[in-house]
């Protein structure tokens, strides 16, 4: 064959490939989108869940409502000097 | 040859023209469809376009987190949906059945939701009802109303409430910081909303994520030096004072010694964030930091300060008090009652404005007001929050005996809570004044030094026995420790003179006086009724915080022996 048409050919045969190429990546690129948006969407949902949670542990663990399970249903009491022993952790340590 | 020749020479004439014909209708065809497209279908597919497009839609940064110094949430943005309506097609699309429900949802007056959207029927948006909980927006989504769709937006939430209200502040309805805390670091705290190309059908819903154009960029989180256990007893502990006594309004600031960390800060009356309609100025200011008053007798150390480092004054020196009464330039100064000859730490002891005043006239004049002005007054506190007042101090030393011997016991100049706090902490730092702080990793100045650190330590002394029996604030005295302190009680200066009812009992102090960990000071403001000095009405406060800052704090009790009731074991004595 002539070389012009042999030229001809081997662009061609470049040509369809590079478009098959761009259809594949095309693709590629869609389905990847589509899954870091759903992974994104995790992300948030997550995260809202998360935030809600944390809300929930602010309102169960509010002071007040923990000081006043502890003082009426499990009869908790603040320490004072009376019921305080105190330990000296160094065994030289003298009395005063 | 000759055959071919002559027939391409001479084509027959109706090919010649087909051809022309076809070419003269295809523009006749095209014409038509374009006038066909234009002018008949024109509305509908216009209409049918503008349902199925591209548009940009904002994602929402959500606001960062603030929290105490355990980590603990204090402030937190969580995602809610506001309800808003395309008037342009709710208008024409919508029922009367489907606005009726609408309305009866959103509890809202059906003829004034028509008359809202009728209002901005050439808007394309409009909010119905900003941030619902989540049961209503499931609700809303239900009815399916023709354009009426959802929005993501952020709503900030306080899970201490009331508690840490003065401090964090809030923010407006669109996020943005409007007092406390939120104001202040509003830029770091605030995200920069994305966006992102979607394509969105008829109904407004998105069918199709297209790109991300910008990412959301969240905001940045905050770490406050709160302690919300402290701050949450100093809250309890403040509001009952105030309500036991009455009083139109009070303030603790607990602060780190060496810091100038606030570890707890709460005012009264107080508000919750949460809630924005009962907010007016009266109750969300931040009083430790924005108001200040005439300090009264919680000045007095400063005054010994300045005696002591004139030369002529030890802690022992004799100050001759008697009768209790003092004239200075035809105005009168005078004790509670005749104290007598009292020593220097007695004047302290016994809180008494004869001792202090005659000891201020004695020093060169201007020396009282020297210490006063290097020990903050006059000047912001130096925490970076809205309204940190510089209190009043006169720019220049007074010469007048008279108002030298009023500065000596407190009168004639105004301070805020926070100013009495951070001079204090000097005096329990040893000697170094510290910039108060509310973020644990802001730039503060380094402290400055004010006084030696045996003159803090002289003046320690003599606080201690101010909380012992004997002084005027046993009240606060915290068993098993050491407590060194204060009390100031002020009449509040009115129209032509001082009020006779209407004081300011303040507490200020430092535990463990050998070697202060944490420094408070109450305010109480014009309690009522008969108990209205500072022992009794602000003690009582400063000693259940304070005891409970120490005990959380594992603070060695430094005096352990010399107090009844506290066992000690261990170590061995040979």
């Amino acid at each position: 064959m002539k070389r012009p048409v042999l030229m001809l050919l081997v662009l061609g045969v470049l040509a369809v490939g590079s478009a098959v190429a761009v259809v594949e990546v095309r693709h590629e690129t869609r389905s990847l989108f589509v899954t870091l948006e759903s992974l994104r969407d995790d992300r948030d949902r997550l995260n809202t869940s998360w935030r809600q949670l944390q809300l929930e542990q602010g309102a169960l663990a509010m002071q007040s409502r923990v000081e006043r399970i502890a003082r009426e249903s499990i009869g908790l009491e603040a320490i004072d000097p009376e019921n305080t022993t105190l330990i000296r952790l160094d065994p030289r340590g003298e009395r005063q | 040859m000759t055959r071919r020749k002559t027939r391409s020479v001479t084509p027959p004439a109706w090919r010649r023209v087909l051809v022309l014909v076809l070419l003269l209708a295809l523009p006749v065809v095209l014409m038509a469809r374009a006038v066909s497209l234009q002018l008949i279908e024109g509305a509908f597919l216009q209409g049918q376009g503008e349902q199925r497009h591209v548009r940009v839609e904002s994602l929402p940064a959500h606001r960062g987190t603030i929290h105490d110094r355990q980590g603990q949430p204090l402030a937190i943005s969580a995602p809610v949906d506001s309800v808003w309506a395309d008037p342009r097609v709710t208008t024409q699309k919508a029922s009367e059945q489907d606005l009726a429900a609408l309305a009866r949802v959103l509890d809202i007056d059906p003829a004034r939701l028509r008359a809202d959207l009728e209002k901005r029927r050439e808007r394309a948006f409009f909010y119905l009802e900003r941030h619902v909980s989540p049961d209503l927006a499931a609700r809303v989504t239900t009815l399916d109303v023709p354009g009426v769709a959802l929005q993501r937006e952020y709503r900030r939430f306080y899970p201490t409430g009331e508690v840490s209200g003065h401090v964090l502040g809030f923010t407006n309805i669109d996020d943005h910081g409007q007092e406390g805390i939120e104001r202040v670091y509003d830029d770091w705290l605030s995200g920069e909303p994305g966006a992102k190309r979607v394509l969105r059908d008829r109904h407004g819903r998105t069918i199709e994520d297209v790109e991300r154009l910008r990412e959301p960029d969240a905001g940045h989180d905050l770490t406050l030096t709160l302690d919300k256990r402290l701050q949450y007893v100093a809250y309890r502990e403040l509001k009952a004072a105030v309500e036991r006594h009455q009083a139109a309004s009070g303030s603790i600031v607990l602060m780190d010694a060496d810091s100038g960390d606030i570890l707890a800060m709460a005012n009264q009356p107080s508000f919750n964030p949460n809630r924005r309609s009962e907010m007016t100025g009266e109750r969300y200011r931040n009083r430790a930091v924005t108001d200040s008053y005439e300090p009264g007798s919680v000045m007095k150390p400063f005054t010994v300060l300045a005696a002591l480092r004139s030369g002529r004054y030890s802690p022992e020196t004799a100050v001759e008090t008697a009768p209790g009464v003092m004239r200075v330039g035809g105005h009168q100064v005078r004790d509670v009652r005749n104290f007598g000859e009292l020593t220097v730490a007695g004047v302290l002891r016994k809180s008494s404005n004869v001792g202090a005043a005659r000891m201020a006239l004695s020093l060169d004049s201007g020396k009282v007001w020297e210490t006063f002005n290097s020990l903050g007054m006059g000047e912001p506190s130096g925490l970076s929050f809205p309204g940190d007042t510089a209190g009043r101090l006169s720019s220049m030393p007074s010469e007048r005996p008279i108002e030298r011997a009023t500065l000596a016991f407190g009168y004639g100049l105004s301070v805020s809570n926070l100013q009495l706090a951070r001079a204090y902490s000097a005096i329990a730092s040893g000697g170094e004044l510290p910039t108060p702080g509310l973020i644990t990793d802001g730039r503060r100045p380094d402290p400055e030094r004010v006084m030696s650190t045996r003159r803090a330590t002289q003046l320690r002394d003599m606080l201690t026995a101010v909380t012992r029996s004997g002084g005027t604030a046993t009240q606060a005295a915290i068993p098993g420790y050491q407590v060194a302190g204060k009390t100031g009680t002020s009449r509040k200066a009115v129209a032509g003179g001082y009020a006779e009812d209407r004081y300011i009992s303040t507490f200020a102090g430092m535990a463990p006086a050998t070697d202060p960990r944490f420094v408070a000071v109450v305010t109480i403001n014009e309690p009522q009724g008969d108990a209205y000095y500072a022992g009794p009405v602000a003690g009582p406060v400063f000693r259940a915080v304070m005891g409970d800052a120490l005990r959380l704090y594992n603070v060695m009790p430094d005096a352990a022996l010399d107090r009844p009731g506290l066992t000690v074991a261990g170590g061995e004595a040979p």
